[in-house]
């Protein structure tokens, strides 16, 4: 209502019928004592003659009879009856799953049976009826095993494994060591399973170069710091030396924990590069000295 | 027969009164004194390397030598120990002189095509006809050693134990394995290196890189030759102090020592101060005009210049952030592990 009159949706449904009786009782009172809802009502009542005049033959033909009604619901009755039960129980599965405590259920019952079930295959394997496995030493530890003339092979702490029905064979294997250890890493590597969270405990990518070339100026440099150092200059060189490791491990711990900490990743290339202009240092001194000897 | 045994009785009689008399000789004779042997100076030499060629000092001398040569002669020369002086002049000659030393000597490796003069020359250690070569054959030592070259003359200088000191050249490459270098006026640049001692440059010019273990780089009124020429500075465990270095380009290193700057940052220009333990601090006027750019891991930061803070970023170990001063001009990048940052106003 706008105010106290009645608005035109009120009015159109009051002329359609759609009101429930008290209030249209209560409507018709109002447009009786208020002449501007009157007027409204009035020129409602225009409109919709004007359109019902327009609209009569299509709403005439558009309006089903009573005859026609019948005749929709004895079909509904027959094809109801010719309906297969496959499909009266799946209509009757999909309306039950619309509730969801049903649903919960049903899914509670599904992982209920899928354990069940596996526990069933599981004992089934220790059951006599199967072949036996059993296991055996031998002084060469490599092995074949053959199974169904497919040939798979187990590396050195496999156990032999044999049967009485005479599928599975064991026998030593021709392949070296080294192949064996591929084919198994390969293998692993094939049927791995990844964790849910990264680990990042190897170095970087951009570690490794850093890494590799400390390692080989450290070989180099081991061995020449006594012939290079006098003791002072060597108190100084291993407290740098201690200085630069130290912040390398502790910036490698940080880089581990998130490799894309950026500022973190520069601080510890940089402590890298300080390691190697140490040890390059000896190097470049024992070169010195060497050439004015 | 009679005759014959008297013969030989007397000849060993004779023999036997020739050996005592020898024996009595050879007690009573007086012992000669030991020549007093001079005591050599000790200088520090690592197990398997030979001692530096410690002098002879019965054959000690002073010695003073000259030679004419191209303006712009390029000398080499090695030390092997003693106190070095080099000071140019205007003068198209080089001098050397030597106290208490070897006796130098000039190997003329090139000669100017016009003038006839010699512009690569050698100053080495002139071996006495007959004498043997000791080790570090080539290089000179003494007390004292002094060298007047020209102001446009090129230094290549090697050593092993000496303390240099080096004015008025144009361009200077040292490198020692212990004492202290001090360079001034060197117009052209400067490549020094000393494994245990300090570095001092003062009013130089050109690309200049400083290099000591275990040592101290003083840097003071530097400028660079031309643009783009290179500052560079590396410590183990000593300070590096720079003021009034006016390269663009400035890098300096150093593990567990200080890095201090004090001076303008120019415009354009890139400056890189990175230490592993050591503090980094920043000296600069108040209107200065940089964008600084520091990742400082476990370290600290402090400032009393105004700054705009781009972004900061205050995670343990991954600190850093960026930041700018004025219009952001010069680019600072500022890089330290466990060491503090501290940024002063002048």
């Amino acid at each position: 209502m706008n105010g106290k009159c009645l608005d035109i949706g009120t009015i159109q449904a009051f002329l359609d019928g759609e009101t429930k009786p008290e209030i249209g009782l209560r409507l018709s009172r109002h447009i009786a004592g208020c002449e501007a809802c009157a007027n409204l009502l009035a020129v409602a009542e225009d409109e919709n003659s004007f359109v019902f005049s327009t609209l009569e033959r299509e709403m005439n033909a558009l309006v089903p009879t009573q005859r026609l009604w019948s005749r929709i619901n004895d079909s509904i009755e027959i094809e109801k009856a010719n309906v297969p039960v496959w499909r009266q129980v799946f209509a009757f599965i999909s309306s039950s799953l619309a509730s969801p405590s049903l649903t919960a259920a049903a899914g509670v019952l599904l992982v209920f049976g899928f354990f069940a079930a596996m526990w069933t295959l599981r004992t089934d394997v220790s059951t006599d009826d199967t072949p036996t496995v059993a296991s055996k030493t031998q002084s060469n530890p490599e092995t074949d095993l053959q199974l169904d003339n497919r040939k798979v092979e187990f590396p050195k702490s496999a156990a032999s494994v044999s049967s009485d029905a005479g599928v599975i064979q064991v026998s030593e294997s021709k392949l070296p060591s080294e192949q064996l250890q591929k084919l198994v890493r390969e293998n692993n590597a094939r049927n791995e399973i990844r964790p849910v969270t990264l680990n990042y405990s190897v170095p970087l990518e951009g570690e490794q170069g850093y890494i590799k070339t400390i390692s080989d100026l450290k070989q180099n440099v081991d061995g020449r710091k006594d012939a290079v150092f006098t003791a002072s200059s060597r108190v100084s060189f291993e407290s740098d030396l201690a200085v630069v490791n130290d912040a390398i491990g502790r910036m490698q711990k940080v880089v581990r924990k998130n490799p894309r900490n950026q500022a973190a990743r520069q601080v510890l290339y940089s402590a890298y590069q300080d390691k190697i202009d140490l040890l390059n240092s000896v190097a470049q001194q024992d070169e010195l000295m060497a050439s004015v000897r | 027969m009679a005759v014959n045994r008297k013969k030989l009785f007397a000849l060993a009689v004779f023999l036997c009164a020739g050996s005592v008399s020898n024996g009595l000789a050879q007690v009573t004779a007086p012992t000669p004194k030991p020549k007093a042997t001079p005591v050599k100076p000790k200088v520090w030499s690592p197990p398997g390397f030979p001692s530096p060629p410690s002098f002879p000092r019965e054959n000690q001398q002073t010695t003073e030598k000259f030679i004419a040569v191209d303006p712009n002669v390029n000398i080499r020369l090695c030390v092997s120990e003693g106190s070095l002086k080099i000071n140019g002049w205007e003068r198209d000659e080089v001098r050397v002189f030597v106290r208490s030393g070897r006796l130098p000597g000039f190997k003329v490796l090139e000669t100017d095509k016009t003038s006839g003069k010699a512009n690569w020359l050698m100053v080495t250690n002139k071996r006495a006809e007959g004498e043997r070569p000791g080790p570090m054959p080539e290089c000179l030592a003494g007390s004292l050693i002094e060298l007047d070259v020209p102001v446009k003359s090129s230094l290549s200088l090697t050593g092993r134990s000496t303390e240099a000191v080096i004015d008025s050249v144009k361009k200077v490459t040292v490198k020692t394995v212990e004492g202290g270098i001090t360079l001034r006026n060197i117009g052209s640049g400067i490549s020094a290196e000393t494994y245990q001692g300090n570095l001092m440059v003062e009013g130089s010019g050109g690309a200049i890189m400083l290099s000591t273990t275990s040592g101290n780089i003083l840097a003071f009124g530097v400028n660079p030759g031309q643009v783009g020429d290179l500052f560079k500075a590396k410590a183990g465990s000593g300070n590096v102090t720079l003021q009034q270095v006016e390269h663009r380009q400035i890098e300096v290193n150093s593990i567990s020592g200080t890095v201090n700057f004090s001076g303008k940052f120019l415009s354009g220009g890139l400056y890189s101060f990175k230490t592993s333990s050591g503090p980094i601090r920043l000296h600069a006027p108040l209107k200065s005009s940089f964008t600084i750019k520091a990742q400082y891991g476990f370290g600290s930061f402090h400032t009393d210049m105004p700054l705009r803070y781009l972004y900061e970023n205050e995670t343990d170990g991954g600190k850093s952030f960026q930041a700018t001063a004025g219009a952001g001009d010069a680019n600072i990048n500022l890089t330290t592990s466990t060491g503090s940052i501290v940024i002063k106003k002048q």
